[in-house]
């Protein structure tokens, strides 16, 4: 019997895995194979959207095209047992499961753009989850003197804070604090 | 919890960015000058002014007046998208762009510009959003603009059936949404919108914009009111006289007289409330129990306040009465009482009632008819020797020992003015 035997990560979206023996092409591009589960509590679910393989007639591993991984978390593949191998042996029940750790991006400040005197977007680099933390203006701090006095809104990348009038043409500097 | 992407990554503890404080760019023609002159290339404005004395800058005076008349033209362009810079001559073209058009194009025919104005400025929203209540509601507040609330059939669903929790429904008085049955419509099929509107409003356009905006099959009951005030921004006192007594305040979604040092009243104020002589009033209201007979919490009716003459009608808790008071000089003297403990009621302190007057004129003499919960508990005729006020302002008002809330607040002239807006 083969056997599933490592996976990992290869980037924010990537997972490859490889199997001990070749494997039929029409078994691995078949989504219903493969399960990926995120074992712990606070990684992000993982979604599977595609598989390439290698040009091989019986390729011995996978590419899976995922949703983002959680960087650092613990994540699980598990294929199915009816997989065979280019002789038709099945995966071994024992091996089908193999664990590896996502690779996500850190998101960062894209930009920081005055919208009016008293209008701020602030673009991140990635969507943003829309929860109290990035709706706490304590999280948020100008210099030269400027006050944030609302967060308006969150949508996709951008944050839109209402602030203090703005001193056309001065620099300012935002700074992000997370953790609170 | 911690700023986070989609897939929980996290944000670093501190990020930073910069940016420039937001500078506006010119609004007008002045902000960015166009000179012809500046046109020409430098070596020929240098010549000009070196040895032409300025000649060829002269010559360009006279097209330059031209060429700013030009540029002015050219800038205010965008202001035939502005709803309060277009022009009058070109609001016609501007409510095509917002859809007035085909057969719609009629309700917006022959209205003057202010009116026209604000038609346009709804317009968009209203063709988004049409069908709701909010938006009628929102749409009328700009058209017209007045004072509105809409009732439906499921409004009321919770007080007219087996469900209701007591006989006093809260406060909210059933005759106020006394549904239309008219032709063959269900009371479901009926929308109330009662609108302030002394006669002022363009009626005509009130009926065709609400009839643009039925949701499916419904109908509707325009119903015209003398008042009305829902207390729906803090701090609006607006249509109200406190001078008398200045501790009243809007807060909370009611008109709240808080001092129980002293009596506290407000007076209605709008334009012709001094001569109101035959309407319906409608308070919702709540109040605390006072310290000695014959006080009380209500409303004040056919008053003058120069007088201090008119009439009140007030609940006392302290006696257990709904009663109508004659004030002279503002001196209040009970004439006329319903005891509760007729009908085994004790009237509660703090909870919402619903106070109604009916004012009307019979020959010389005034008819008061007085309402709680939408019974009739108080029918009198006032004589003609007693009359000590005619016609006058509404209000609010407690004794001193009490404190009052009134969280909504109708006048409905008589003869009752309605109109229909049926599925055509």
């Amino acid at each position: 019997m083969t056997t599933l035997e490592s996976a990992i990560a290869r980037g924010n979206n990537q997972v490859r895995a490889f199997f001990s023996s070749p494997m039929m092409q029409a078994d691995l591009i078949d989504l219903a194979n493969w399960t990926l589960i995120a074992i712990s509590p606070g990684a992000a679910p993982l979604y599977l959207a595609s598989i390439s393989l290698p040009v091989d007639t019986y390729p011995i591993y996978a590419d899976l095209t995922v949703s983002e991984m959680t960087n650092g978390l613990p994540y699980r593949l598990e294929v199915s047992t009816t997989m065979r191998d280019r002789w038709g042996n099945t995966i071994d029940p024992m091996f089908n499961t193999t664990d590896f750790a996502g690779i996500g991006s850190t998101p960062f400040v894209e930009s920081v753009v005055g919208l009016s005197k008293n209008r701020v977007a602030v673009r991140f680099s990635k969507f943003m989850r829309d929860e109290l933390s990035i709706r706490k203006i304590e999280n948020y701090s100008f210099d030269n003197g400027l006050g944030v006095l609302a967060v308006m809104s969150v949508e996709g990348n951008e944050v839109v804070l209402a602030t203090s009038d703005q001193t056309p043409g001065l620099l300012y500097s935002l700074t992000v604090a997370n953790g609170a | 919890m911690t700023i986070q992407d989609l897939a929980f990554n996290y944000l670093p503890s501190t990020s930073t960015g910069s940016m420039i404080g937001y500078t506006a760019p010119p609004l007008s023609v002045d902000d960015l000058p166009l000179q012809m002159y500046d046109f020409l290339i430098r070596e020929i404005r240098t010549q000009d002014l070196q040895q032409g004395r300025l000649f060829v800058q002269r010559f360009l005076d006279g097209g330059q007046q031209i060429w700013k008349d030009t540029v002015a033209k050219i800038h205010s362009i965008k202001n035939l998208w502005s709803t309060t810079e277009c022009p009058d001559e070109y609001l016609q073209y501007l409510k095509a762009i917002v859809g007035w058009t085909g057969s719609a194009a009629k309700i917006a025919e022959g209205l003057d510009a202010i009116t026209l104005r604000r038609l346009i400025s709804l317009s968009v929203d209203m063709w988004k959003k049409r069908g709701s209540e909010t938006t009628i509601i929102d749409a009328m507040n700009i058209l017209v603009p007045s004072r509105v609330r809409i009732w439906n059939w499921f409004d009321v669903r919770w007080m007219t059936d087996e469900t209701a929790f007591d006989e006093m429904r809260q406060g909210r008085d059933p005759f106020l949404f006394s549904m239309a049955e008219v032709g063959p419509y269900y009371p479901e099929h009926w929308l109330i919108i009662r609108m302030v509107d002394p006669g002022r409003n363009n009626r005509q356009l009130v009926r065709n914009v609400v009839d643009l905006m039925r949701p499916t099959g419904e109908n509707f009951l325009l119903v015209y009111l003398k008042f009305l005030d829902l207390f729906e921004i803090d701090g609006d006192l607006s249509q109200w006289d406190v001078s008398l007594y200045p501790t009243a305040i809007v807060e909370e979604g009611m008109i709240r007289l808080l001092s129980p040092a002293t009596i506290e009243a407000a007076f209605v104020n709008v334009d012709g409330s001094t001569e109101w002589e035959q309407f319906i009033l409608s308070a919702r209201m709540r109040c605390t129990k006072g310290p000695a007979v014959w006080g009380g919490s209500g409303v004040l009716f056919l008053f003058n306040i120069s007088t201090g003459n008119g009439y009140a009608a007030y609940l006392d808790l302290f006696s257990n009465l709904l009663a109508i008071s004659r004030v002279v000089g503002w001196v209040s003297t009970g004439f006329v009482y319903f005891n509760f403990d007729t009908i085994g009621y004790t009237l509660q302190e703090n909870v919402w009632y619903g106070l109604r007057v009916h004012v009307a004129r019979e020959g010389n003499e005034i008819r008061m008819e007085v309402y709680v919960g939408g019974e009739l508990r108080i029918s009198h005729l006032e004589p003609v020797g007693l009359i000590v006020s005619d016609k006058g302002t509404t209000g609010v008002v407690h004794s001193a020992g009490e404190i009052m809330d009134c969280s909504e607040f109708e006048v409905l002239g008589l003869p009752v003015e309605t109109e229909t807006v049926e599925v055509h």
